[in-house]
């Protein structure tokens, strides 16, 4: 038989992805013990509270591009995604309480039609995932300009930034527990129910997954659709930690999120990878962030540091794989 | 009966025409012409030989990036990184220069050697490691805005105002930069459909096994079309530093999505192998004519062009990859 069972021990995907999970939870751990020995008074409670709070926007975003990678695609347009629904919250919002409801609606809506239309364009259109996003990049873009006209208006409510403003446990944001929700949902997804294991079947091989009986258009634009309603709800809770309006909000976040989910252990080449590792992977993240912020060269810094991290997992996976 | 024999014969000549479309680019030329019409009853003003000269002018750029991003393409791969090299070039070259003319013609020879290195970088890259081209350009991409975001963070350096008058003088339909355009074009014609190397790259794109049966290393002839993608980057570079007489760390944002927007309207296939270099540049122009046309409209009627420049490339790509669809499957 082909399919007996030592056959098919012989590519132990789950270990593979173990090692890496590993890996980076290691790495995190390394790098915040370097970041003490550089600092030694960030060594409290609150400071790790505050590395959780930023990191809480970036995770939620990168759920979604676990997913969409392990697909074997990428989404190019979630930072776009993430100022157009910043943009449009607080300009609707016209510091109404009243507003706070259909306005979130209205936001998580704009992000799943976004991503629905991605999915759409790469599997009924059959546009290459980047090429597809990009272009929807360049078109959301172009949407904010002309919904903002370059000037940003409007005000949020008071019992909207007060949510922001909550803490629990004396020190931890409602971000963070929002972020660890929606991880635990989505690893629960990926590895106890039909749909998850129809997306790691589909990033592993479409062909095989067809032949199966999986509907891979189905999965892709839900994929798709998924990463673009993340985005949108980090986008949200990033909107109630604001003051004023900004139109750079979103502008690292498609290459954060990207490096994030790739140094967490997930691969391009699809089929392997989880939310675990990109929890991990997004703390590292915006730990190396706010280390070069201390050192006050991040604008540059981080460009050169995040292109040769993804560059050398990228590159040693693919060695390793041969 | 004689309604099915007219079907017939409208399917014969469909199907001549994809097969003539296939071999030349003469679907985007017949395109692009379909388009003038409307655009000579919206703007008038467009068909004036200074606006038209202007067109051209701002194609040139376009068009040269897109030429390397065709050779790069046609290989199968894909060049992001090519608006980053423009800028950190157009960085370089406007720190580096002063007056004398030796240090011009200096700099000028060094940044071309450095637009190669950066593509042979990305070839090598690509070479070692079996990663997607996509990732790797990305990320070199990325790494080279790192860069030139170290050296400067705003705008700023200093040209001579002699290297300026060179690269932007212009006499009626023909000025400097279309001529380096043309220039750039006929070499890379003759390279690609007459000599080896463009057999080459054609077979690189469509099928790398058959290379190397025959002996030819095919990652070489992928480090070619990477260094031929660099040089033309760093051309663009320094045309555009002389033009606007200073260096900036964003001067190539633009041009990665745009020249790849032009090579696939021209009728190059994502997936390699297919397509021309008079297809790229009748998309170059279809592209920067776009601009152009809108600018003229919104002076008119009193709108912000460039809100809706950003939005309607996106969708000409997208347009553009649903027409190429049925061929790009084979």
């Amino acid at each position: 038989m082909i399919f007996n069972k030592s056959n098919l021990k012989k590519f132990n995907v789950k270990s593979f992805h173990f090692k890496g999970v590993v890996g980076i939870s290691i790495g995190f751990v390394l790098l915040q013990i370097l970041s003490y020995i550089i600092s030694p008074a960030s060594a409290n409670f609150a400071d790790f509270a505050n590395l959780l709070k930023q990191s809480a926007g970036l995770g939620l975003l990168a759920i979604g591009q676990t997913y969409v990678i392990i697909t074997g695609g990428i989404d190019l347009c979630l930072g776009s995604i993430v100022t157009l629904v910043h943009v449009v919250t607080i300009g609707l919002m016209d510091g109404k309480a009243g507003n706070i409801i259909p306005v979130c609606m209205l936001g998580l809506l704009i992000g799943a039609v976004a991503g629905f239309l991605n999915g759409l364009g790469i599997t009924k259109a059959k546009i290459a995932p980047f090429v597809m996003t990009l272009c929807t990049d360049f078109i959301l873009r172009g949407l904010i300009m002309v919904y903002t006209k370059g000037q940003p208006k409007g005000t949020l409510a008071e019992a909207f930034r007060n949510v922001g403003r909550e803490r629990v446990f004396g020190s931890i944001s409602v971000s963070v527990f929002v972020w660890l929700f929606c991880s635990c949902l989505f690893i629960f997804i990926l590895y106890k129910t039909v749909f998850g294991k129809h997306v790691r079947m589909v990033g592993a091989n479409m062909e095989c997954a067809r032949f199966s009986g999986v509907n891979n258009d189905r999965v892709l634009i839900s994929v798709y659709t998924i990463a673009g309603f993340l985005a949108a709800l980090a986008a949200i809770i990033l909107t109630t930690e604001m003051s004023a309006t900004s139109l750079n909000l979103g502008a690292d976040y498609s290459m954060d999120s990207i490096s994030a989910v790739v140094i967490g252990g997930t691969m391009f080449s699809g089929g392997i990878g989880g939310v675990e590792g990109t929890i991990a992977g997004t703390l590292v993240i915006r730990l190396i962030t706010s280390l070069l912020q201390k050192a006050n060269v991040v604008n540059w810094g981080k460009l050169i540091i995040q292109s040769v991290l993804i560059l050398g997992v990228v590159a040693s996976n693919s060695r390793r794989k041969k | 009966m004689t309604i099915f024999k007219s079907f017939n014969f409208f399917a014969f000549l469909s199907k001549k025409f994809e097969q003539i479309s296939k071999k030349s680019s003469i679907t985007i030329w017949i395109l692009l012409l379909i388009f003038l019409i409307p655009v000579a009853f919206i703007v008038p003003e467009f068909f004036r030989l200074r606006n038209l000269n202007n067109v051209l002018i701002q194609m040139a750029p376009l068009g040269m990036v897109s030429i390397g991003q065709t050779f790069v393409i046609l290989g199968g791969g894909i060049d992001m990184s090519v608006g980053s090299q423009i800028s950190l070039v157009s960085i370089v070259a406007s720190t580096l220069m002063t007056d004398s003319l030796i240090s011009m013609i200096g700099v000028t020879a060094l940044c071309l050697i450095m637009g190669a290195f950066f593509g042979y970088i990305n070839g090598l890259i690509l070479k070692v490691f079996p990663i997607p081209p996509l990732i790797a350009t990305l990320c070199t991409g990325y790494f080279f805005q790192g860069v030139a975001y170290a050296l400067h963070q705003t705008s700023g350096g200093y040209i001579p105002k002699i290297y300026k008058d060179v690269f932007t003088a212009s006499w009626g339909l023909i000025s400097v930069p279309f001529f380096l355009f043309l220039l750039l074009f006929i070499f890379a014609y003759v390279l690609l459909s007459k000599k080896k190397l463009g057999r080459y790259v054609y077979a690189l794109g469509g099928n790398a096994e058959v290379l190397d049966n025959i002996g030819v290393k095919s990652p070489e002839i992928k480090i070619k079309t990477y260094v031929i993608s660099g040089l033309t980057s760093a051309l663009v570079g320094l045309y555009l530093v002389a033009k606007l007489r200073s260096g900036s760390s964003h001067y190539g944002d633009d041009y990665t999505l745009l020249s790849i927007t032009a090579v696939i309207v021209g009728g190059t296939s994502m997936a390699g192998g297919i397509g021309t270099l008079s297809g790229t540049f009748a998309g170059a122009i279809l592209v920067s004519m776009l601009t152009n046309v809108l600018n003229n409209v919104a002076f008119r009627y009193n709108l912000q062009s460039a809100y809706y420049k950003d939005i309607i490339t996106g969708l000409i790509l997208i347009i553009a990859m649903i027409f190429y669809r049925k061929r790009t499957k084979k």
